[in-house]
């Protein structure tokens, strides 16, 4: 194979934006999840909140990226559907707007708006607005995986990836958003957040679980792919990207063992009829939630350097 | 394809270029007037022509390809499926044009060009590529700077569906060939190959 030439023209911020949209579309539908099934506002609102928080701020983050970003509004006015930068503006715009009416249904000081009042309608918009997370997150590994001209990243395994980490990046957030809401609680009640946490706790260690399934798979299906889509993965293993290659590992997979041991430390103090703190069973885990959240935002990194482009020789 | 059908109606050339790597003995000439002709950033990496050097095999049996490099004007263009805008888009003649003033800049086709012919061009806060010289030339009747340019006429422009054309007498021939073909872009720039792996 000749000279690689590796795409340079995304970097940090378009990573920063895939990371932050893949997270914050998760996080809506963990938040969704605590207000559809426990009716726990403490949770939904302010996980609502932080998901459209991260979701408005990588779009800021995309525009920011533009050569031109105060022209950003003609993506939306000279509009061409089969580009994915255009879905995807349709996609953010739907979230933001969605996201925006469910959160204010659920925060305190929009108590005022008249679905707030209906369970009804709160659902439904909740419903809509972890419908668009749900595109958020993947739309991030479309925008990506449907290029041609980077043989690594045209896989539908990426797409899956990117859903995978999004998932578990989002159900981190919601952990630490979790151990908070947990500490500001008075004794009597903070036992629910530590039930809370226990779940979340499971829910991210199987979720890693499934992205490093995934991951295995990519990787090996693309060590036999075209030679660019190979070249990248040796990139990642013993090239140049290795050193944040095997940071995301490491962050992720530590991040999980913690909540894993943590899970267990919670089920085996409740078997024996031990104290359950928060401090033990919330704050330990927001090492491990801290650590996927950060191994989310490397792994967007190092997919978008090992972007090897096609090559072609005389 | 809107462009190919476009043609179709309008009857209308469709242009494309023959570069013969026989030929070529990398004398830059077509990059200096590419870059004259059409004001490039004269940078490494901001060309709309370069032309990089390929060694084959091993002494003594050596043969070194210079392969000029440019716009495939491809038929089915990825970096015209992408722009969000419409900035990058297909004359009635098959060329592939962007638009500086609808370019946003989100490098998208920068990205999704199989044959890395896109840069960002930071003077102009867009975009740029190759145009064929299509406003400043072939709609005067003239031919691209490079190919008026080139000494050892290693690039022949013309309408690729003209029998009496040159470039459309070696593109009917079969001798010349895309680049890629796998990937499905239908290049109309066309090469003779230098040796026969191509």
């Amino acid at each position: 194979m000749m000279e690689p030439v590796v795409q340079h023209v995304w970097g940090w911020l378009i990573a920063l934006y895939l990371f932050l949209g893949g997270m914050g579309g998760a996080t809506m539908i963990v938040a969704h999840y605590f207000y559809a099934s426990k009716r726990e506002k403490s949770l939904a609102a302010p996980g609502a909140l932080a998901a459209l928080i991260m979701v408005v701020l990588g779009a800021l983050l995309l525009i920011l990226d533009l050569e031109k970003p105060e022209k950003f509004y003609l993506a939306v006015i000279k509009f061409q559907t089969s580009s994915w930068v255009f879905r995807g503006t349709m996609i953010l715009s739907g979230f933001i707007l969605f996201g925006a009416l469910y959160a204010a249904g659920l925060l305190p000081w929009f108590q005022w708006v008249p679905w707030a009042k209906s369970e009804k309608a709160m659902d439904i918009l909740g419903f809509i607005a972890s419908a668009f997370g749900l595109l958020v997150t993947t739309y991030t590994g479309i925008l990506l995986g449907v290029l041609k001209a980077v043989p690594f990243w045209h896989s539908p395994a990426l797409p899956a990836l990117f859903v995978a980490s999004g998932l578990a990046t989002g159900i981190a957030a919601m952990g630490i958003i979790n151990a908070f809401q947990g500490l500001r609680r008075p004794v009597e009640e903070r036992m629910r957040f530590v039930g809370y946490c226990t779940t979340l706790s499971k829910w991210a260690a199987l979720v890693v679980g499934a992205e490093m399934f995934i991951l295995a798979l990519y990787y090996y299906v693309n060590m036999y792919g075209p030679a660019e889509a190979s070249y990248a993965v040796s990139m990642m293993l013993f090239g140049e990207l290795r050193r944040s290659f095997l940071a995301y590992l490491d962050f992720v997979l530590l991040g999980a063992a913690l909540l894993t041991t943590l899970y267990h430390v919670r089920k085996a103090d409740l078997i024996a009829g031990r104290d359950q703190s928060v401090v033990k069973s919330c704050i330990l885990p927001l090492g491990g939630a801290i650590l996927i959240i950060i191994g989310g935002l490397l792994l967007r990194r190092t997919i978008l350097e090992a972007g090897v482009m096609t090559q072609f020789a005389p | 394809m809107l462009g190919w059908r476009r043609r179709e109606v309008v009857g209308m050339a469709r242009y494309g270029m023959i570069i013969d790597l026989r030929s070529c003995i990398g004398c830059g000439a077509c990059i200096a007037a590419c870059d004259m002709e059409n004001e490039t950033p004269w940078e490494e990496g901001k060309r709309r022509t370069h032309v990089p050097k390929f060694t084959f095999g091993s002494y003594p049996n050596v043969t070194v390809v210079y392969m000029p490099r440019l716009c495939m004007h491809c038929e089915n263009p990825p970096c015209v499926s992408v722009c969000p805008t419409g900035a990058s888009h297909v004359t009635a003649d098959g060329v592939v044009l962007v638009e500086h003033d609808l370019c946003i800049g989100c490098k998208y086709c920068v990205v999704a060009c199989p044959y890395d012919a896109r840069y960002v061009d930071e003077r102009i806060r867009s975009v740029d590529k190759c145009t064929f010289c299509y406003t400043n030339r072939v709609l005067k009747g003239e031919v691209p700077a490079c190919d008026a340019t080139c000494p050892g006429r290693v690039r022949i422009f013309g309408d690729l569906d003209d029998p009496n054309s040159e470039a459309g007498r070696l593109a009917a021939s079969g001798l010349a060939k895309p680049l890629r073909p796998d990937l499905g872009t239908n290049p109309k720039v066309l090469y003779i190959p230098k040796v026969k792996s191509m």
